[in-house]
């Protein structure tokens, strides 16, 4: 007998010695994974303790990445120990997850402070009551008009009883847990192993907005969600293509129904992601996915009907938001740049250390993107002939992430940067599919360098995971929460989510109680946001800055005569802190007077708030020491 | 082709069918408990809960894809369909005649789900082929161990094989129970103290009514203490001249309001009303009266 040795079977060798032998002993693997648990629940443990020492101490910090450090580490055994199975990478990403949406619960636990999350709380609650979509505008343009996530909210509140406050936390925990779990789903959809799809999922989880922008009762957090489960299902009708199989696609077709109902832009960005699978399928098989195309042209009708025909308040809305990102763009080029923008880390409590972190995990997912696309360009051939279906998937991920991550990147650095931010949940999941294959390529390297030292490559796979970590951690800095990560007893910044405080909340529900609803109320961002969500006043006034913008006591008053207010709300912490955003008025853009402009970032002078006391037409009805409102008598 | 088969032909459509009746009877539970408010031991929040974001969009895979046994994923999925029936049902509801309500919602979803698993139940039982085993998905029970980043598990054993695996399992079990219970004590008791804030504290001194008191004769002012502890407060009212038309002293507890009526016509030019907080000459807070 002749031992055939040759190089194919020196690595098929190699490569069987690195298959773990599955363990007989399946009850340890479950046992173990318990102990992971209550190791997990430690961590959470130590995370919520971070929330109860004095806040941006050491000790909160210290605490706060211990119970992280402490969870991830739980959550990445559960999944990778022996005999891993589905449902250990599942319950490790939801497990995760949850612990994710903590934080943003724990900073504001009392009610939401952040001004989406408060103005999609105000529609569900107007829509209990006055049981239309079709709300009055109190500060948000658009109530009602993309109601998906107030009807689910809704259904739940109808169905179980449970009070709408418990419901606007519950859902976005809910969602919040769902999305890499999605993202799970969708990858192995594309021919990703369970533990590559793991890691692609971890990578997804690192996106800026994953852990505080889509911890919020806003409907870009359920559009999220469906805008994933489009992915899914679109990546499950192409396979077709190869296996012949039938594959129902009336969830497609109502999936997208179901997120037009609910998000403008996500939908449109849903229906590009599938008119690209559609064309990469093409491109790949040669023929053309009628169910997908289909699919692309029923969206894009339905956009068009539902926002021309029922939520027609949206077009002005978006109209004005296109045109103020394009100004902001055009801006770049401009010798003076005018307008707000929101630096990343602009009155921001956090260490230097978490910062350097910040700029490192740029770096990272460059690296790691770059290496996965060198991976699949390389093994591009192979894949050409063994797996089209594989081929279609990186070629539409390979757009939906890398080439628009890799596009956008340089806007980072300017006075767009959350144009980049808001896209990056669109485009991680391509991101992350691409750095799941750098991640393997690595793992690989015990393979390709054979005179590295045995030590090295035996435990070759804890560095992933720390760069794994390191990616997640470098996700939580860059995305946190806009008004701190912990509950400072001395707010840092004016008219931003953190002087939404009780004091500011209770001026409201006074109003409400004294004068009824929908009266006309100017004041701060924060102002115009609590008074109109708790007091239930219109407070979307034009050019809302003019009256504190000048110490003339007759302008102030024709503006406030002309615009009929009923009353006006000053914070007197707008005179001790800077503004949050750089403005403490909305409104304030590229086109207003140069006074205005030239205020942006400086704390509003105290004598601009003063002159309302010796306004004559001004009483002053209500103070309770920061919060003072002044009824117009003019107009009452 | 159809083929006529009884639901308990095989084990996995039996499966099926017993638990798209489990699933129509929690959702009745929880249809009853809606329409007629029964909320026991909070088995409203929880059938409810069922209701609303499980049983319908469980209702729908099944009908879409009755044979499939991916358990964790048709799971995972239900809960995400479920989302989108609430939508539909909300929209429709909303741009029809009828308006939505509590029972308009419940009953949909109710039927919906009825609906829907009638027409699983239907395909399982006439419509039955290899068709519906669709294979596009993730099998519950395959261990995988395909790619190098699978050796990740193999040397994550090293860490996870203790000597714990020695121990009887009746000895691991107990001890298993109560390093569970105890770390989930630690997460829940922390997470409760996390939860006690320290609301910022105030003094509100206010008109009551937001009237235009230029045209009144009686005003009511309101004093509310929220400082968390007990205050002494001094009222005056002074007339253009700063003099001190009115005057009164009062102690409030925690969360105590107390209202002062005063007959504007009684008092000298009255014009503003100041608080002070007792030893403290600087004005705490100031509202006018008459402008």
């Amino acid at each position: 007998m002749t031992l055939t040795i040759n190089k194919e079977s020196i690595t098929q060798i190699r490569n069987r010695e690195l298959v773990p032998q599955v363990r007989s002993n399946q009850s340890a693997g479950i046992y173990n994974r318990l102990v992971c648990v209550a190791l997990y629940l430690g961590g959470v443990g130590l995370l919520a303790r971070s929330y109860t020492v004095p806040p941006n101490s050491f000790d909160a910090y210290g605490l706060f990445w211990a119970g992280l450090l402490t969870a991830y580490c739980a959550t990445v055994l559960i999944a990778w120990l022996p005999g891993a199975r589905p449902l250990y990478y599942v319950s490790a990403l939801a497990l995760l997850g949850g612990m994710l949406f903590l934080p943003t619960y724990l900073r504001s636990p009392d009610f939401p402070i952040f001004t989406d999350e408060l103005f999609h709380i105000q529609s569900i609650e107007s829509m209990q009551l006055l049981k239309t979509s079709q709300l009055p505008v109190t500060f948000y343009p658009i109530p009602g008009d993309y109601p998906g996530l107030e009807f689910m909210g809704l259904a739940l509140h109808y169905a179980s009883g449970i009070p709408i406050e418990i419901v606007g936390r519950l859902t976005p925990l809910i969602i919040h847990i769902l999305i890499p779990v999605v993202v799970f789903y969708t990858l192995v959809s594309c021919s990703l192993s369970y533990s590559l799809a793991f890691i692609g999922s971890l990578v997804y989880m690192s996106n800026s907005s994953y852990y505080f922008f889509h911890s919020i009762f806003s409907y870009e957090t359920l559009s999220m969600l469906l805008f994933l489960l489009v992915m899914l299902l679109g990546f499950r009708q192409v396979k077709v293509l190869s296996s012949n199989e039938k594959q129902n696609s009336l969830s497609l077709f109502i999936t997208i129904a179901a997120l037009i109902f609910t998000h403008h832009i996500s939908s449109l960005i849903a229906l590009g992601f599938l008119l690209t699978l559609g064309g990469a399928a093409y491109i790949v098989y040669q023929k053309i996915h009628r169910a997908i195309f289909a699919a692309v042209l029923f969206g894009s009708v339905l956009w068009l009907t539902w926002i021309f025909f029922l939520a027609t308040r949206s077009i002005n809305y978006l109209g004005s938001a296109f045109i103020a990102r394009l100004q902001t763009v055009a801006a770049l080029f401009k010798p003076t740049q005018t307008g707000a923008k929101r630096e990343l880390f602009k009155n921001s409590s956090l260490p230097v250390a978490e910062r350097l972190l910040a700029y490192f995990y740029i770096l990272l997912l460059l690296g790691l993107i770059l290496l996965g696309l060198w991976v699949v360009f390389r093994s591009y051939k192979a894949t050409r002939k063994s797996n089209l279906h594989l081929l279609t998937c990186q070629l539409t991920l390979f757009i939906f992430g890398p080439l628009t991550w890799l596009g956008l990147g340089p806007l980072i650095l300017t006075r767009s940067s959350d144009i980049v931010y808001r896209a990056w949940p669109f485009i991680f999941l391509g991101i992350g599919f691409y750095a799941a294959h750098a991640i393997n390529q690595l793992l690989q390297i015990k393979f390709t360098l054979k005179n590295l030292p045995r030590c090295l490559t035996k435990y070759i796979t804890a560095p992933i995971i720390v760069v794994l970590g390191l990616l997640l951690a470098g996700g939580i800095i860059v995305g946190d929460n806009q008004s701190s990560r912990f509950r400072p007893a001395e707010i840092q910044a004016a008219a931003g989510p953190e002087a939404l405080t009780n004091d500011l909340v209770e001026a409201a529900r006074w109003l409400n109680n004294e004068a009824g609803s929908y009266n006309r109320i100017t004041g701060d961002v924060s102002s115009s946001t609590a008074f109109a969500v708790f007091g239930n006043q219109f407070t979307n006034i034009w050019s809302s800055w003019i009256p504190y913008y000048t110490l003339d006591k007759t302008k102030a008053q024709v503006y406030l005569n002309e615009y009929k207010i009923n009353f006006v709300a000053v914070d007197l912490r707008d005179s001790r802190y800077p503004p949050r955003y750089g403005q403490y008025f909305s409104g304030i853009g590229v086109s207003s007077p140069i006074e205005a402009i030239n205020m942006n970032d400086k704390i509003l002078p105290i004598e601009n708030l003063a002159k309302f006391d010796s306004m004559e037409k001004l009483q002053r009805i209500f103070d309770n020491g920061d919060v003072i409102l002044y009824a117009n008598i003019k107009n009452k | 082709m159809m083929k006529f088969r009884s639901i308990f032909n095989k084990d996995k459509e039996r499966k099926l069918a017993l638990a798209n009746l489990y699933i129509l009877l929690f959702s009745s539970i929880a249809l009853t408990c809606s329409v007629f408010s029964w909320d026991a031991m909070g088995i409203h929040a929880i059938t409810g809960l069922f209701l609303a974001w499980f049983a319908p969009g469980y209702a729908l895979i099944a009908a879409t894809n009755p044979a499939n046994s991916k358990y964790l994923e048709r799971f995972i999925l239900s809960i995400v369909a479920s989302f989108i029936i609430n939508i539909l049902i909300g929209v429709v509801f909303d741009n029809s005649p009828f308006g939505f309500s509590l029972l308009a919602f419940v009953w949909s979803l109710w039927a919906l789900t009825v609906f829907l698993l009638s027409v699983s139940w239907i395909r399982i039982i006439f419509f039955h082929s290899n068709d519906y085993y669709s294979s596009v998905g993730v099998e519950e029970n395959e261990i995988v161990n395909q790619t190098a980043a699978e050796s990740i598990s193999f040397r994550l054993n090293n860490f996870a094989h203790f000597r714990f695996i020695n121990l009887a399992n009746v000895e691991k079990s107990i001890i298993l129970l109560i390093l569970l219970v105890a770390s989930l004590a630690w997460a829940t008791s922390n997470i409760i103290l996390a939860t006690e804030t320290q609301p910022k504290t105030f003094t509100t001194l206010a008109i009551e009514g937001a009237q235009n008191t230029a045209l009144e004769t009686n005003v009511k002012i309101v004093i509310d203490n929220q400082e968390r502890k007990e205050m002494r407060y001094r009222l005056e009212i002074h007339s253009k001249d700063k003099e001190i038309v009115f005057l009164e002293n009062t102690i409030l507890r925690q969360g105590e309001k107390r209202t002062f009526e005063i007959n504007l016509t009684d008092l000298k030019e009255p014009v503003e009303a100041v608080l002070y907080r007792e030893g403290n000459e600087q004005p705490y807070r100031k509202i006018d009266l008459i402008n």
